[in-house]
């Protein structure tokens, strides 16, 4: 089990390491401890400068934010001094930090309602032995490569039919913050699913078999043995669709009433008046968050090596 | 049938059913109190599916199972007095040692004080008191398996099921913990069923075998049993190496290929003119002159084998109509005392080391 081949490795994954290194660079290797094939052998040159240029077309945008964000001067080419000026400005902005609230609170919601259901399709999917099994699945994918400006227009449409029929009882049904929430659970369920059911698939059934065999009931082996080998993907789908919800805006764009609009449209509207430093404080904490809580379930995984296929799905 | 207090497991009648294959067809067994009980055959001969039968994990279509004389037809597997190894080990990965081995009692709410001395005691008794703490990942392979032995013994079940315990380890680690297993199983006293398709394993280490194929049971008997008197050709074929060798029974005989008529014991059941298998074993054979008393037949050798402590032959009697003899290097230690390939020889066995299977 633990010659699991490792799906992602953090920095090695672009270069390459030979394998076989020349007799005299494996002697040297017992002294220095290090495996380091010989110099020139089997490594072109250039391979390290096109990796780096990738690197800066990566991240050379979202470094330009984070520097302006720190720039005393209104300017986006002219950096003054060193400032917190734009965080201070935002932060005292209710409509901004209202915004925030509102998209955190969304993610919150979305992340738990989703993570239940999505985890509840994985067992389905993967544990009952139905002739439904496999038509769901496919509506699952379906749902997932389905181009989000569509299934948004068509969210906009079920909910203002329902508000019109809904208003036929007395009962008042807008677009609002929840309808946003509604409108980002119906593509995050996927998400869930696939990484807990490839957990759930992976699960060795005699594992559960034995916490029967050692007297726990249904409910107890579900609860002492299949959840605590399940934990870590579970937790982990749930940080990837907080992430993706947080950020989201199509679905967002098309969902929200009147009031408070989550954070990506508010930063959508700003720019209709130009773009502010302000809005290069909020992108950064926003990136700082969703880098936050990545790595945190990067974490969960490398805690966890037997959940390492579930990063193949994440890394694509 | 004895009486239901003495055996532990009984199974009438059983018959399991996967879609259109019977995996388990009308099986009849009864396994005493501390028996070392080997079910053995090929893959897909039903052997763990009688396992899962009698843990509960299957349900059989027809016939019942009893558990120390009482019908367990509605038990679930969490109220049998049984436990498993199973063959992937299946242990808890997320507990360490210790909670994985104390996992039964806990369930069974047994007071903390006696969960602490009994596990202590398990720990010891499988020699993995230092590993308590550690995860089942950081063991190796074998101590892997006696944690699995461990958690599923310390519950005392009436009957512990072993699914092919040791076909995960490599063969000198086979061989030990076959050895362990036997004394652990001396020790506790506890019936133990265990499968395996391995005829060796299940000769050296049971008391009594059951030998299935397809579904049927084929053979039970104690391992000399089995060996030296196998009920049918399939017995003699799986279980060591026979010569079966294809004849016509006669009168008081049978007639091989050769047209030569050897005597032999002839089965009240098996009538003059049925197709037949004369079954030697290759220790039984004597390569040399006939001995008065002894069948003997002539051929040439095709093959000489050097194993170390025995040399093995390869006779041809006819075209297709072939011997393996083993003799033991005593007088043939070195090569030139061994007999060449193409030289005649006559081989010689008693008659009562012939058996007369139907074909």
């Amino acid at each position: 089990m633990s010659e699991r081949p490792q799906v992602l490795r953090a920095g090695s994954a672009v270069i390459e390491q030979p394998r076989i290194a020349a007799p005299a660079a494996q002697t040297s290797s017992i002294t220095t401890g290090r495996r380091r094939p010989p110099r020139g052998f089997d490594r072109p040159r250039f391979l390290p400068m096109v990796t780096a240029l990738v690197f800066i077309y990566l991240f050379a945008p979202i470094l330009v934010v984070t520097w302006f964000s720190f720039n005393s001067k209104q300017s986006l080419n002219v950096f003054g001094t060193p400032s917190l000026k734009w965080y201070d400005q935002l932060i005292h902005d209710p409509i901004i930090t209202g915004s925030l609230f509102a998209s955190v609170e969304i993610a919150l919601v979305t992340m738990v309602v989703s993570t239940v259901i999505g985890t509840l399709l994985a067992f389905g999917l993967v544990r009952a032995r139905s002739r439904f099994s496999r038509p769901t699945d496919i509506l699952m994918l379906l749902n997932l490569v389905s181009p989000e400006v569509v299934t948004g227009v068509a969210l906009l449409l079920v909910f203002s039919e329902a508000g019109g029929f809904l208003l036929q009882f007395g009962i008042q049904f807008g677009l609002s913050l929840t309808t946003v929430v509604l409108g980002h659970i119906t593509f995050s369920i996927a998400y869930v699913t696939i990484i807990v059911r490839g957990r759930l698939a992976a699960l060795n059934r005699e594992v559960e078999e034995a916490a029967l065999d050692l007297g726990a009931t249904n409910v107890g082996a579900m609860r002492l043995v299949t959840l605590p080998l399940l934990w870590p993907a579970i937790i982990a789908s749930g940080l990837l669709v907080f992430v993706m919800s947080f950020d989201d805006f199509i679905t967002s764009y098309f969902t929200t009433g009147v009031g408070v609009e989550p954070l990506p449209l508010r930063i959508y509207s700003m720019i209709h008046f130009g773009v502010t430093p302000e809005i290069n404080a909020v992108g950064t904490l926003m990136m700082v968050m969703t880098i936050a809580i990545v790595l945190a379930a990067l974490a969960l995984f490398t805690r966890q090596q037997n959940a390492r296929q579930e990063l193949a799905f994440l890394a694509e | 049938m004895t009486t239901a207090e003495s055996s532990t497991v009984r199974l009438e009648g059983v018959v399991k059913r996967f879609n259109t294959t019977t995996a388990v067809d009308n099986l009849n067994l009864e396994i005493g109190k501390g028996e070392f009980f080997s079910m053995l055959g090929p893959s897909g001969c039903g052997k763990t599916t009688t396992l899962r039968i009698i843990a509960g994990f299957e349900q059989p279509d027809e016939g019942s199972v009893f558990l120390e004389g009482r019908s367990v037809e509605n038990t679930p597997p969490y109220r049998r007095n049984v436990n498993t190894v199973f063959q992937s080990y299946a242990l808890f990965e997320h507990l360490n040692v210790w909670d994985n081995v104390a996992f039964g009692l806990r369930r069974k709410k047994v007071p903390e004080m006696e969960i602490r001395k009994r596990v202590g005691d398990m720990l010891e008794l499988v020699r993995l008191k230092q590993k308590a703490t550690s995860k089942p990942r950081q063991l190796s392979g074998g101590q892997q398996q006696r944690v699995a032995l461990g958690r599923a013994l310390v519950n005392l079940p009436a009957v512990l099921l072993l699914d092919e315990p040791l076909g995960a380890l490599d063969l000198q680690l086979r061989k030990q913990m076959q050895i362990e297993l036997k004394e652990i199983q001396r020790t506790v006293g506890i019936t133990f069923i265990y499968v395996t398709h391995d005829q060796e394993e299940a000769l050296t280490m049971s008391d009594r075998i059951a030998v299935m194929n397809e579904g049927l049971l084929q053979q039970c008997g104690s391992p000399e049993e089995i060996y030296e008197r196998p009920a049918n050709a399939f017995v003699a074929g799986f279980i060591g190496i026979s010569n079966l060798l294809s004849g016509e029974v006669q009168d008081h005989g049978v007639r091989l290929k050769t047209g030569q008529v050897i005597p032999a014991t002839i089965d009240a059941g098996i009538a003059a003119g049925e197709n037949v298998f004369v079954c030697v074993r290759p220790e039984k054979l004597r390569l040399g002159p006939k001995v008065d008393g002894q069948v003997s037949v002539e051929g040439t050798v095709v093959e000489t084998v050097y194993l170390g402590t025995a040399t093995q032959y390869m006779v041809e009697l006819a075209p297709g109509l072939r011997l393996v003899a083993i003799e033991n290097n005593v007088h043939t230690a070195t090569s030139d005392r061994r007999l060449a390939r193409g030289s005649k020889v006559s081989i010689g066995w008693l008659p009562e080391h012939g058996r007369v299977l139907r074909s």
